[in-house]
């Protein structure tokens, strides 16, 4: 049996006795692209904020690198390897852009040693930043940059940290087409080191990615999981989508 | 370029300052020198507020507990000087026949100074422990700090016989021997202030140099700060401790100053005060935040002197002045960005159009 990166097992989450997660079991291995898609409501979101530690979950547990992380806080999580993007660009509005990804690397490596090599650490940032379209950008304040632009820095941000698993809460979102697919090429290529695991509502999106794999949540259970063209043809994925009765026109449409 | 003319300007009015500061006695009487001498003393508890809620973003409305406890240790020991180390007068009054032993340790001034410094750390350690482990900030966090000073106020008025009660404690007549009525002692202590304000903005540069942007990142946003490996509990306690050690100092060197302690510069009023000056200074900015604390308070001397019951009115005024600055400051900001960014969005649709 291979080795899996992330492993959730038997995990549920409930509020106030109302079920929010029930018995989810996600396996992602290393260097994987996996899609969580599913309506409003079923809850992807919830299972980001249980993994990257933001909530604790009811039952079950959550194994990173053969490591019970369970109940570890969301800062020790970050520094064995899980980060996490959020939906709206989560970055610090008055720093730079330089000392936003200065503050990635103090995080990583420690505030001496980046004080003993800031000349390569400038260096380096020059170097990700124009990966990211930033590198003009540099000497801006974050609360300067547009929307798109923010997104990057904190992706960026990510990136510096070189972290074996990445989530990414709807990445797309707000961002115009050229800029998915520039996304979509730069999540190709954090994926050569890292794992990513995105949460994503926009389909055309989620099939820029031909190899991924996609989970599909429905009300707290995992209800398919499979590549793109099987999961469009799944009766059930399609009838928690557009309802019992329409099922059989969408397919075919599709 | 716009970085080295930043640097040569804040030395340029650093020097001001300071420079103009060392002349004062030497063009102005000696009362109004220990005047500067309490400002200046205010002004350190400012450094601690800058690096507290300037750059950390935690609102403390309590600074003058911290204050007030610097202030009550020394002068509990000039109160013991003043009393051949025995009853003080107000004990006498109460009936105590033997010195409390919370008085004991005072005796001696290094510990008065050493105590003067650690119990408000500590206070200000399990305080900021307690809140911001369990995640209280903001408002929240700026209301216990309130609730702080009511309590402390609230004790050292009915703690008569110990603290002696709404007075405070008076009648200072000498520190080691030296008196404190003499008017070349009273210049020397405002030097004395004058070179701990210098020393201690150094000490809150270096700070910003090496911490500032962590310090700012808390302040921005400190859930992506935790997201990414870096724990920011540690760091906002130690500036919490940080800023009510400044705080205490500027009470000690306060009494030396002003000659009295009482619970009134402990209360809600005296921290807001502090604040205000900070904010008139510019809050993100240690010189700033000096500078703010001497106007103020040498506007309240003014003002206070002249017309007494104006003063709070005018408080409340500035304050909520300053709040509005605040606020259409930053509107005005992004109004403006926005409407550069439409500009030359339409300029790039023009040259498209061109093509």
């Amino acid at each position: 049996m291979p080795h899996h990166l992330l492993k959730v097992e038997n995990l549920s989450f409930a509020v106030n006795g109302l079920t929010i997660l029930n018995n989810i079991n996600l396996f992602l291995n290393a260097n994987e692209i996996r899609f969580l898609i599913g309506p409003n409501g079923a809850g992807k979101t919830t299972l980001m904020d249980i993994i990257c530690g933001k909530i604790s979950p009811s039952k079950g547990r959550i194994v990173f690198k053969e490591k019970d992380i369970t109940y570890h806080p969301n800062y020790i999580r970050a520094k064995v390897g899980i980060v996490r993007k959020f939906q709206t660009p989560s970055v610090f509005n008055t720093l730079t852009v330089r000392d936003n990804l200065i503050l990635s690397f103090i995080s990583e490596v420690g505030l001496k040693t980046v004080e003993k090599n800031i000349k390569e650490i400038n260096e380096r940032i020059e170097e990700i930043s124009r990966i990211f379209s930033l590198e003009k950008k540099l000497s801006e304040k974050a609360q300067n940059l547009s929307h798109g632009e923010r997104q990057m820095l904190e992706l960026c941000m990510i990136m510096v940290k070189k972290p074996s698993l990445v989530l990414l809460d709807e990445p797309g979102a707000g961002l115009s087409k050229t800029e998915k697919k520039n996304l979509s090429k730069i999540i190709e290529q954090i994926r050569q080191n890292t794992t990513v695991l995105i949460v994503e509502h926009d389909m055309d999106f989620v099939r820029m990615f031909e190899t991924a794999r996609v989970t599909v949540l429905h009300e707290g259970q995992i209800i398919a999981e499979g590549k793109m063209d099987e999961i469009q043809n799944n009766k059930q994925v399609i009838e928690v989508y557009l309802g019992k009765g329409r099922g059989r026109d969408y397919a075919v449409n599709q | 370029m716009s970085r080295n003319y930043n640097n040569l300007m804040s030395r340029v009015f650093e020097l001001v300052l300071f420079g103009s500061l060392i002349l004062l006695p030497f063009v102005t009487s000696s009362f109004r020198v220990a005047l500067f001498g309490k400002y200046l003393s205010y002004s350190i508890a400012a450094v601690g507020i800058v690096l507290l809620w300037g750059y950390t973003g935690i609102l403390s409305l309590g600074q003058a507990v911290f204050f007030g406890l610097g202030a009550y240790a020394l002068g509990m020991y000039l109160k013991l000087e003043a009393s051949n180390f025995g009853l003080t007068d107000f004990m006498q009054w109460c009936g105590l026949e033997k010195l409390p032993l919370l008085w004991v340790p005072f005796k001696n001034v290094f510990i008065a100074i050493l105590l003067g410094i650690l119990i408000p750390a500590l206070l200000a350690g399990a305080l900021g422990y307690f809140t911001f482990k369990r995640n209280i900030k903001d408002v929240y966090f700026t209301l216990i700090t309130q609730a702080l000073a009511v309590i402390f106020v609230t004790l050292f008025i009915g703690q008569q016989p110990l603290t002696g009660g709404t007075n405070g404690l008076t009648n200072f007549k000498t520190f080691l021997g030296i008196s404190l009525k003499d008017e070349k002692i009273k210049m020397w202590i405002y030097y004395l202030t004058l070179a701990v304000v210098i020393v201690l903005y150094v000490v809150g540069k270096v700070i910003v140099k090496k911490y500032g942007n962590i310090l700012i990142a808390i302040r921005d946003n400190e859930e992506r700060l935790k997201y990414l490996g870096i724990n920011p509990l540690g760091y906002k306690i130690a500036i919490y401790i940080f800023s009510a050690i400044l705080a205490a100092i500027g009470g000690m060197l306060f009494v030396l100053n002003v000659g009295m302690i009482s619970p009134s510069e402990m209360g809600i009023i005296p921290s807001i005060e502090l604040v205000l000056g900070v904010a008139i200074g510019g809050k993100v900015n240690l010189l700033g935040g000096i500078v703010g604390t001497v106007v103020a308070y040498f506007l309240k001397s003014i003002i206070s002197e002249n017309y007494p019951d104006i003063w709070l009115y005018l408080l409340g005024v500035v304050f909520i002045m300053i709040s509005l600055i605040e606020y259409t400051n930053i509107k005005l900001i992004k109004n403006i960005r926005f409407s550069k960014f439409k500009k030359t969005h339409n300029i790039l649709k023009i040259n498209e159009k061109l093509r």
